[in-house]
């Protein structure tokens, strides 16, 4: 039994031996600017989910979901016959109000309730979402959605740069992210609305003695994470294709989930640097040939599982063990 | 109202406090034991049956999950790969050659140490992390498991009959079935379809013990050290740490019992379906259990029983149902309404969508879920003419950050 194991490891481990690494090396800019092209994807629905643990420490597993709802409000505007970037401003605004709508009908009256009834009503949503999608779906065409796709803006031909090829989409795609990460982060540190939002996240009950209105800020959180999954999702669906399952598969929610916890929960830096490693090593072990399927198909996989056992608290932690 | 009148100290910890508890369990004992013979009696048709061994099931799972999310507050979000592995590792464990009791509790056992292994090092941070691990790791298994030639690969692999012909069970069962059922001892096609029954009866009543064993142990459990230390936890994390509690110890040890009995409880699943595959662990399995755990009211044995009824009830009993009766109606000229009806209720997961809907309204009317509402329901009888509307009132909380900068 032992020696199986032992040889089952042996021959998992010898492609990374026996591979030319000088080939890989070159091609290595080209593999990291996909993996960040990737990886932007992640951060953002990873930025959504932890500015909404930030602001009102409810662990959102609906966030994966709600991207997903918005692919598909794109695929609705699409078939409408709306042009690519009335599809993106269309889902965000309308999956925005949604967001707003969820804080304002239920994660509102859940304040002071127990946290955990607070992430199973999320996880509920996110459930509902999911299967109510596939029921409209079904209900308007006769069919569930099968594997779909929005079709991406025609950006012209792949674009050199110093010698990587790189796809307009993506130089795209990595723009929207940065501005939007970089303006957020802006937002929640300079601005005096960023400000409260971090003192109503630190202690409710104080920032409420402050005068700030926690309630109006909660619901502007929301709005804003259901906004910045609404983007991510949108991009998502114009790189690649997408079933009503995205919100908890490997390729989507769950990688972003899991980069902002190894990223350090809490943390907003954190989950965008997880998320970009996370994309890079992904597509890092897929291009290195004779892999065993299992370890290929699922390197982001087994690398998260890695991190969080070798480091529980998170690369970039915040959170310290509580004391009293 | 009842009036105990405590004689020793022994009366305050009796698993069975008073001759009430006796009866209602024997009662319910009872009738869940003389469901199969009146079904045969009746001549209730196999899925019926098929239900009724998936709702004892889903108790079992539940009941497990109910120790680690209900007792300790932890959440799984992967609790359908336990589910699973307990198919697999069975199954497994009896193509090498194991015999068929020993892999039975080995089977559970392993698991068992396995959720404690993966959980000791996850859960040095927050509960959420725990929750992210354990969804991972589902992927994971679902993905390894389709990688297993051994098993079938991605097409899984059919279980063999629960209990065969040779068994003792048989012995015991076949005279009660032959006496009940229109059957003939010289004729071998009735002889052939009476096995194939009692393995399905030999299912629901190994089951209904598993379950009978797995609330004892939750019954000890919760008036036991261990399960007043797990309850401190979920009450308060600090608190605990400050009694001289080893959070990390106590919170893997909930979920490797956990583990061990959803393993169980995904042994006779894979009796109950005739197959197992490696799609039998998709997440919507896990979703589900942790919903029925909510549904039935966390941190209550009752809770998993109830939660499991409701689901089974809902998803695979009334929304077919309402399907074929408004498909009949259509059928015997109902016009467009009930066309339209009958093709509502035949849409795939809408019994899952009205579940998850319905979590959703419980937890927000009701928090602590449908026993709660059990309770309350007592407590109105007992006080009869002086329920107040407050007694139950919960108390709200303000958040406070736990990170420390």
């Amino acid at each position: 039994m032992g020696g199986h194991v032992l040889e089952a490891m042996l021959e998992a481990l010898t492609p990374f031996l026996t591979q030319d690494w000088i080939a890989v090396f070159n091609d290595l800019p080209q593999i990291i600017v996909a993996g960040l092209a990737t990886g932007f994807q992640y951060a953002l629905i990873a930025f959504g989910f932890v500015l909404i643990y930030r602001a009102t420490e409810t662990v959102n597993f609906a966030q994966g979901d709600i991207m997903m709802l918005a692919m598909f409000v794109g695929l609705g505007l699409q078939a409408l016959g709306a042009p690519w970037y009335f599809v993106m401003i269309g889902a965000i605004i309308l999956v925005g109000l949604f967001g707003a709508g969820l804080d304002l009908l239920v994660f509102r009256h859940m304040a002071g309730q127990s946290p955990l009834a607070t992430v199973i009503i999320t996880i509920a949503i996110g459930f509902v979402l999911r299967l109510g999608v596939d029921a409209v779906t079904y209900f308007m065409q006769g069919k569930f959605p099968q594997e779909e796709s929005l079709s991406p803006p025609d950006l012209g031909d792949q674009i050199s740069i110093l010698g990587v090829s790189i796809d307009p989409f993506d130089i795209l795609l990595i723009a929207g992210a940065l501005i939007v990460v970089i303006g957020l982060f802006f937002f929640l540190s300079r601005t005096r609305m960023g400000i409260a939002i971090q003192a109503s996240s630190q202690n409710q009950l104080a920032a409420y003695y402050q005068g700030i209105n926690v309630r109006s800020l909660n619901t502007l959180v929301w709005t804003l994470a259901a906004a910045i999954s609404a983007f991510a999702g949108i991009l998502f669906a114009m790189s690649k294709t997408f079933t009503s399952s995205v919100g908890l598969s490997l390729t989507g929610g769950i990688m972003a989930y899991a980069a902002a916890v190894i990223g350090g929960l809490g943390s907003l830096q954190g989950a965008v640097l997880a998320a970009l490693m996370l994309g890079v090593v992904d597509n890092f072990v897929k291009t290195l040939s004779g892999v065993h399927p299992l370890i290929s198909a699922n390197a982001g996989l087994i690398f998260l599982l890695i991190v969080i056992i070798v480091k529980p608290s998170g690369l970039f932690s915040q959170t310290q063990a509580k004391k009293v | 109202m009842k009036f105990l009148f405590k004689q020793s100290y022994d009366d305050d910890i009796k698993l069975l406090k008073h001759s009430g508890y006796i009866r209602a369990s024997a009662f319910f004992f009872l009738l869940a034991a003389l469901l199969p013979i009146y079904f045969m009696w009746a001549g209730v048709d196999a899925t019926t049956l098929k239900h009724v061994i998936h709702i004892l099931i889903l108790s079992i799972c539940a009941s497990g999950l109910m120790i680690l999310t209900g007792f300790t507050g932890q959440v799984s979000l992967g609790h359908g790969a336990f589910f699973a592995l307990g198919a697999y590792g069975m199954h497994f464990l009896l193509k090498m050659g194991v015999p068929w009791h020993f892999s039975f509790f080995l089977t559970p056992l392993i698991i068992g140490l396995f959720g404690y292994i993966i959980a000791r090092p996850t859960l040095r941070m927050s509960g959420v992390t725990l929750a992210i691990t354990t969804l991972l790791f589902m992927l994971f298994i679902e993905q390894a498991f389709k990688q297993w030639g051994v098993m079938g690969g991605g097409n899984g692999f059919k279980t063999p009959k629960f209990s065969d012909k040779e068994s003792w069970f048989f012995f015991v069962f076949q005279p009660i079935a032959a006496a009940l059922t229109d059957h003939d001892p010289e004729n071998r096609r009735d002889v052939l379809l009476l096995a194939r029954s009692a393995s399905k009866y030999a299912l629901y009543y190994g089951a209904l013990l598993t379950l009978v064993f797995v609330i004892w142990i939750m019954n000890n459990l919760v008036r036991s050290r261990l399960g007043r230390t797990l309850i401190a936890i979920r009450d308060s994390e600090v608190s605990a740490r400050s009694m001289g509690v080893h959070l990390n110890h106590y919170k893997s040890l909930s979920m490797g019992l956990s583990a061990a009995i959803g393993a169980l409880a995904g042994i006779f699943n894979s009796y109950n379906d005739g197959f197992v595959s490696p799609e039998s662990v998709n997440f919507i399995t896990s979703i589900v259990l942790l919903l029925i755990v909510v549904v039935g009211g966390l941190g209550s044995i009752h809770g998993a029983i109830f939660g499991a009824i409701t689901y089974v009830f809902l998803r695979e009993i009334l929304f077919p149902e309402l399907a074929d009766f408004f498909q009949a109606w259509a059928n015997n000229g109902g016009g467009q309404v009930a066309e339209s009806l009958a093709w509502f209720f035949n849409i795939g997961g809408l019994g899952d969508i009205f579940f998850a809907a319905l979590v959703l309204l419980i937890l927000f009317y009701e928090p602590l879920g449908l026993y709660a509402r059990w309770k309350k329901t007592e407590a109105f009888f007992q006080t009869f003419p002086f329920y107040r509307a407050g007694t139950f009132k919960r108390q709200r909380s303000y958040n406070k950050t736990e990170r420390l900068k």
